[in-house]
């Protein structure tokens, strides 16, 4: 069976293990946490919080955002979002290494690995929403149809960042210094990407290059939902191209990933 | 349908052994592999029909951990083929508990990884907990957990979810005799029913009142296959003799069959 679809058809039957394992995942980080899963929310609000301070305030002088509509809440929007990619990526990235002394001694799917482990982020990211919800009615923004599309940015986000994280978990079974590369390039992609400055600010020659990092179109996707009222089809090529980009990693994720996962065990 | 619950066909299991980086990264993008393979298990074959207790002896490094990792299905072997009819369930020391959560979700999380519903767990769960006799400890986190313990609830958890075929890893040198005689009850129960049973032990006379069938190995072959008394016997034999070597006659011994072991590539074709 070709790898792509076999990676899917293992998804489709763990469906339900996929989301029990992803509860378990959290209560077990959280078990020893008097705040337990309330760190959810106190984390990103804590990052939020200094970021705001830093650019918003800082940097930006409380200046709205291409004249058009106030930082904190366009911040907000794109950090939800920025949390919940950079989360999946690095930590899914690590899943199978990091769980490689369990599934050597029964046989597992393990594809879906790095998808429970993407779902716990989910919990955190609906809180987030509701935070960017808090905000947009303090500011008096009024919220639209296009909010609809949310999943749509949201289910790309998880398919881009699963396609991602597999790849690297495969890398970095086999060497170790991928992960470190996955952490350094991460970071480095929190201000190379759109989140806390805005595409429209920059030299105009260097926005067509801006826009072929696939996070451009899932963090602008976020913002044009809940403020800019546009649809994603109303952007056809940069939909075609984020796609083409997303569907090419997960074929080259899902064969080296069947090709190696038999002997993840032996590059411990 | 087969009558044999294990299969094994000209089996081999190589581990990777590397000098340095770059031994490992001409072994990534070479084709036909580069460096040094550690043959942890070395064609073997053996055909163990259902319902039998197959005991696996041998000295240490002999395999015997790789092997019941390779039939518990985690590890997959480089060449030939294992063919194993029914579900397995691995009963190792180290037994797969997160030790961050507690031993209720640990039952339920095992059950979830082994393909059951939750309401097949919740169903298992007092039997489970009762076999596994922790007490209250059963809603604390499993590191707060004595080794005993851990041991008792991944056994419990292991022969409760019903597999068709167990093995049990050196699992039960950690507990009491009140616990082990409780494991022999629940592995002859099982042996009753019809199922095949794989342990690995050191202890001779563990494998002696309680297997059918005795694997020897020694460094990653088989050396003998076959009915209990007589495996056991030629195998006591020969650790009697082991154990009169000298150490370094021991150690002289061991060094000359763990060369045997390894295979170098052919380092032409690495660079092809």
């Amino acid at each position: 069976m070709l790898s792509p679809i076999k990676v899917i058809k293992e998804h489709l039957e763990n469906l339900y293990m996929i989301g029990r394992l992803a509860r378990y995942e959290t209560k077990a980080q959280y078990s020893t946490h008097i705040l337990g899963v309330l760190w959810e929310l106190l984390n990103p609000l804590f990052q939020i919080a200094t970021y705001w301070f830093v650019f918003g305030l800082g940097l930006r002088g409380g200046r709205p955002v291409d004249g058009q509509i106030d930082y904190l809440p366009w911040l907000v929007a794109g950090l939800a979002l920025w949390f919940f990619i950079s989360k999946s990526i690095v930590q899914g990235g690590n899943s199978i290494y990091a769980r490689i002394n369990l599934i050597s001694q029964m046989n597992f799917p393990i594809s879906i690995i790095p998808s429970f482990v993407i779902v716990t982020f989910l919990t955190e990211h609906m809180f987030m929403l509701v935070i960017v919800g808090f905000i947009m009615v303090s500011y008096d923004i009024p919220f639209t149809i296009h909010l609809i599309q949310l999943p749509y940015y949201l289910f790309a986000a998880f398919c881009f960042s699963y396609s991602v994280a597999l790849l690297f978990s495969t890398f970095s079974s086999i060497a170790r210094d991928f992960q470190t590369l996955l952490q350094s390039a991460i970071r480095m992609l929190l201000y190379l990407s759109p989140i806390l400055w805005s595409i429209n600010s920059m030299p105009e020659y260097l926005q067509p290059f801006l826009k072929l990092n696939p996070l451009t179109y899932l963090i602008n996707g976020y913002r044009d939902s809940l403020f800019f009222e546009t649809w994603f089809w109303e952007l056809p090529q940069l939909t075609i191209y984020f796609w083409t980009f997303t569907l090419s990693i997960y074929f080259i994720a899902s064969i080296l990933h069947v090709k190696f996962r038999d002997s993840f065990a032996d590059y411990l | 349908m087969s009558d044999y619950a294990i299969e094994f066909k000209n089996v081999s299991k190589y581990f990777r052994v590397y000098k340095g980086t770059k031994d490992k990264i001409l072994d990534l993008i070479s084709r036909s592999g580069y460096g040094e393979r550690f043959i942890a298990l070395n064609d073997i074959s053996f055909q163990l029909p259902k319902g039998e207790v197959l005991g696996i002896v041998g000295i240490n490094g002999s395999g015997k951990s790789t092997m019941s990792n390779v039939i518990a299905g985690g590890l997959k072997p480089e060449k030939g083929e294992v063919i194993i009819n029914g579900d397995v369930s691995l009963v190792a020391i180290s037994a797969g508990l997160n030790t961050q959560l507690s031993g209720r979700d640990n039952i339920e999380l095992k059950g979830l990884m082994m393909g059951l519903s939750r309401s097949e767990i919740k169903a298992l769960e007092p039997s489970i907990i009762d076999f596994a006799d922790i007490g209250r400890f059963i809603d604390q986190p499993v590191k707060t957990y004595s080794s005993g313990m851990k041991s008792r609830l991944g056994f419990a958890i292991s022969v409760h979810i019903n597999p068709d075929i167990l093995v049990i890893d050196e699992a039960l040198s950690v507990g009491d005799q009140t616990f082990y005689k409780k494991c022999i009850d629940k592995m002859n129960e099982f042996k009753n029913e019809g199922k095949t049973i794989i342990f690995i032990s050191h202890s001779t006379a563990q494998v002696k009142s309680f297997c059918t069938q005795v694997l020897w190995l020694e460094f990653g072959k088989v050396r003998e296959y076959g009915p209990v008394n007589e495996i056991v016997e030629h195998y006591s034999k020969f650790l009697n003799d082991f154990n009169k070597w000298t150490a370094q006659e021991k150690s002289n011994y061991r060094k000359e069959k763990l060369d045997e072991q390894y295979i170098l590539l052919n380092r032409k074709k690495a660079h092809n």
